[in-house]
């Protein structure tokens, strides 16, 4: 089911009134309530792979409790290489297996051999990428002691699958999200008109933002070696702002419908564009993502408290990983690698804790040079590096680097870059404005009429300039 | 919660009210002839009882279409229809789907307006089309134009579906008069008359509802199920037909064309893969398989003729370095019917069809 269909209005409709009649006092029939929810939620796309999100959940729930249960430390490893194995075994066989196949065929042909492999021909199921991370984490931390598991087997699979969340994120960790199934709930009007206006920011940003540029980046993408070197880079530029929007917009409908259930999830992304080093546009854009290889894959490399080359590896090898997790190909391995490599040098430099995440250029509506000249730099180093992630093959985005920085003035110019261009200008503008809240429609602070003023125009917006062809969330393909 | 769903409440109903202000005055929505069913010739045509005149906007801000009017007999003309008892010249019936219906320009830019003009204003160019209408149903309009008007020519204007949409068992529509494949041979099937319910004929009346559904097919998103590409992957799932499906439709549809308009000289047109055009113009260019199995099939028959538009296109293109139709979709532009008409003209004016005009 898809946030951007008029099923899923329907489904919210129904499930947030009976939500709020069930009897308060019997927080279990609540939680039941939302798994039944959740799994319709997900069924709706297909059944059958609901039996993947049963198997991790009843996995990860065994698991936790033994870990935690037993005092030897081989029976805890032995747990937790089970949760280990299922979520990631999963991951591997729907997402990455035909990719080690290929690149195996691919490699020994260098050789002069040639190896027929048998390929899958199975689809990916939706979301596995971030409800295995979800569980995964539950386990590492309840094996790490920082985490008591839960017995309650409803809240748990409740929070596994929670539907807000359950397709793409934010990936929550069982400490933040799951101890709010075990708390009574009640409606609270401030938290639900502010679900409201979440959702509301993130269907602009989805159907009037991201499925607009779509349109454009498609035309770029489809033939990169006829463009020149400007509308190429405009291509990286249009789709770092579809993809942050598509994303973005995802996340926001996902914390805003779990506000009108009660719930708070936790912030995914904050502004990115106004980052002034790559390490700040991380801690800004997909925060749950990067969280969680921080915490499960780099600091167990050892972090920061290691020699700098050492250093160096951890990084190289979390970006990597994570370029990795978001598609089965190449191309991410080499963007995940760039921002890697990119993050050593600032290492290097020491430049690596300059800019945390304070407000850019505080209670000003211009920054100085001196504020805008790393803004800058970041954002070009960030919409070229991301051109890997949006190109389908090697070939086509070598095309776009020799069309950008070896031949610039060969090829034509896209016809209809004005229209994208002013689309990014508008949303650029809007973030810049509210950066210092929480999300762009932040605006409970203003008076009524002016608030009221704002959910017209951004609903007439939405009518107006809103694609309703239901088209899916690019991150549904990780 | 009270507070929640009062407010929400008010919301909305302030929000339609903007909304239908708005599709009224600035963004205004399309409007459109209303359909009538034809009992005795069992086809649909605009109803003449009502609005006989609007102006046609199309896509998100309403971009200005062409001005239609319902002439006489239901169409969309800017003059009035002789029949055939009172009539003393000779008629051009012009038929297809929405390409030739013509709501996107105005009525003399479009094909039959083009011809008209380029023949002089010695045959009377009538447009006989309808939104939407497979070979099949233009079949069907035949009978009833024949037996109205009898045209000496009719042009008939192909497309990539035009066998696809005419065959209910690749792309069932009830609404539709098509052919259907029964006991190994094809028979018609006429349309099921369809009479909007009380609820959408008041709808017609909202601008915002028409907004929604004429300039946003807002329909699409709200019956997935029902798009055009859905609708052909389920029947192609679930009917076993023969591999030349296609190739038995068109001998069984052309026949029938043939064999029904005897007095009448036939010109199909088939649209060219304008896309491929545009990408590759230096390339040869297949026509769409769907046109090129009816014009073969045309050309076994003395009184059927057959335009494969691709080469004029082409040519044009590789010229011009212009495309023939609109950014919003694929209908011809001004200047796509122009190429067309004077295509057209000149293949009958050759074909003998007709005599150049002065």
């Amino acid at each position: 089911m898809l946030f951007n269909s008029p099923v899923f209005a329907i489904f919210l409709v129904l499930v947030f009134s009976a939500y709020w009649s069930i009897n308060r006092a019997r927080l279990s029939a609540q939680n039941l309530f939302l798994l039944a929810a959740s799994y319709l939620f997900y069924g709706w796309w297909d059944y059958r792979f609901l039996a993947l999100i049963v198997i991790s959940s009843g996995v990860d729930y065994i698991s936790g409790l033994k870990i935690h249960e037993t005092k030897s430390e081989r029976k805890k490893k032995a747990f937790l290489a089970l949760s280990l194995a299922t979520n990631l075994g999963m991951l591997l066989y729907f997402k990455y297996f035909n990719f080690f196949v290929d690149s195996f065929a691919e490699m020994i042909s260098w050789f002069g051999m040639r190896a027929d492999l048998p390929t899958l021909q199975v689809i990916l199921p939706i979301g596995i990428s971030f409800y295995t991370f979800q569980t995964l984490s539950y386990s590492i931390d309840i094996y790490r002691g920082k985490f008591e598991p839960t017995k309650d087997i409803i809240a748990f699979f409740a929070f596994v699958a929670f539907f807000p969340q359950l397709v793409a994120g934010p990936i929550e960790r069982a400490s933040a999200l799951l101890p709010q199934f075990y708390q009574k709930r009640n409606f609270d009007y401030g938290q639900a008109s502010e679900g409201l206006r979440r959702m509301l920011n993130g269907f602009i940003k989805k159907m009037v933002v991201a499925d607009n540029l779509a349109i454009h980046v498609n035309a770029i993408y489809a033939n990169p070696k006829d463009y020149n070197g400007w509308t190429l880079f405009l291509g990286g530029v249009f789709f770092h702002f579809q993809v942050y929007c598509d994303f973005s917009g995802y996340s926001d409908i996902a914390i805003g419908a779990a506000k009108l259930f009660g719930f708070n999830l936790n912030q995914n992304f904050h502004f990115p564009f106004v980052a002034r080093s790559t390490n700040e546009f991380w801690r800004r854009n997909h925060i749950s993502l990067t969280s969680w290889f921080r915490d499960y894959v780099y600091l167990p490399l050892g972090g920061n408290r290691c020699s700098k080359p050492r250093r160096i590896f951890n990084m190289m090898v979390t970006f990597v990983v994570s370029g990795f997790w978001h598609g089965a190909s190449w191309t991410f391995v080499i963007w995940g690698a760039i921002h890697g490599v990119f993050g050593s040098f600032l290492m290097l430099v020491g430049k690596d804790k300059k800019y945390r995440t304070g407000v850019v250029a505080e209670g000003k509506l211009i920054p100085s040079l001196k504020e805008a000249a790393p803004m800058f730099i970041t954002m070009f180093f960030i919409f070229t590096s991301i051109i890997w992630f949006r190109s389908p093959t090697l070939s086509n985005g070598l095309a776009f680097m020799e069309g950008i920085f070896i031949s610039p003035f060969d090829g034509i110019s896209y016809h209809q870059a004005w229209l994208p261009l002013i689309i990014c200008g508008l949303m650029f503008a809007a973030e810049w404005v509210q950066r210092s809240r929480e999300h762009v429609m932040d605006i409970g602070h203003l008076s009524l009429p002016s608030r009221w003023l704002i959910y017209y125009a951004a609903s007439i917006a939405l009518l107006v300039f809103a694609n309703f062809g239901g088209s899916e969330f690019i991150y549904f393909n990780f | 919660m009270k507070k929640l769903i009062l407010k929400t409440t008010i919301f909305l109903i302030g929000m339609i009210f903007i909304s239908e202000l708005l599709c009224r005055f600035v963004f205004p929505t399309s409007e459109m002839p209303y359909l009538y069913y034809n009992e005795k010739y069992q086809i649909r045509h605009f109803d003449t009882t009502l609005d006989r005149e609007g102006v046609f906007t199309f896509g998100k801000l309403a971009n200005r279409g062409g001005l239609w009017k319902v002439n006489n007999y239901g169409w969309n003309s800017d003059f009035d229809y002789t029949p055939k008892a009172e009539r003393t010249g000779p008629m051009i019936a012009v038929m297809g789907a929405s390409d030739i219906e013509g709501f996107y320009i105005n009525h003399s830019e479009n094909l039959w307006g083009r011809l008209r003009d380029l023949t002089g204003g010695r045959y009377e160019v009538a447009n006989i089309s309808l939104s939407g209408a497979p070979f099949s149903e233009i079949i069907q309009i035949t009978r009833y134009a024949q037996d109205v008007f009898a045209p000496e020519i009719i042009v008939i204007k192909l497309s990539d579906v035009s066998i696809e949409i005419s065959i209910t068992e690749r792309y069932p529509d009830r609404y539709r008069h098509q052919i259907t494949f029964e006991g190994g041979k094809f028979a018609e099937r006429p349309m099921v008359h369809y009479k909007p319910s009380s609820a959408k004929r008041m709808l017609r009346h909202s601008a915002l509802a028409s907004y929604l559904f004429f300039n946003r097919s807002i329909q699409m998103f709200l019956s997935p199920n029902n798009q055009p590409q859905k609708k052909r992957a389920a029947t192609a799932n679930n009917v076993m037909l023969p591999n030349d499906i296609d190739q038995m439709a068109a001998e069984f549809m052309v026949a029938l064309l043939v064999k029904e308009n005897p007095e009448s000289e036939i010109v199909l047109i088939g649209d060219a893969d304008r896309n491929a055009i545009y990408a590759n113009p230096h390339s040869e260019i297949e026509p769409f398989e769907a046109c090129r199995l009816l014009g073969a099939e045309c050309g076994r028959y003395k009184n059927c003729h057959y335009l494969d538009l691709t080469e004029t296109f082409q040519n044009e293109f590789l010229q011009k370095n212009e495309k023939f139709n609109t950014e919003f979709n694929l209908h011809w532009n001004v200047y796509g019917h122009d190429v067309v008409a004077r295509a057209l003209y000149k293949f009958m004016v050759t074909s003998r069809l007709i005599e150049a005009s002065q």
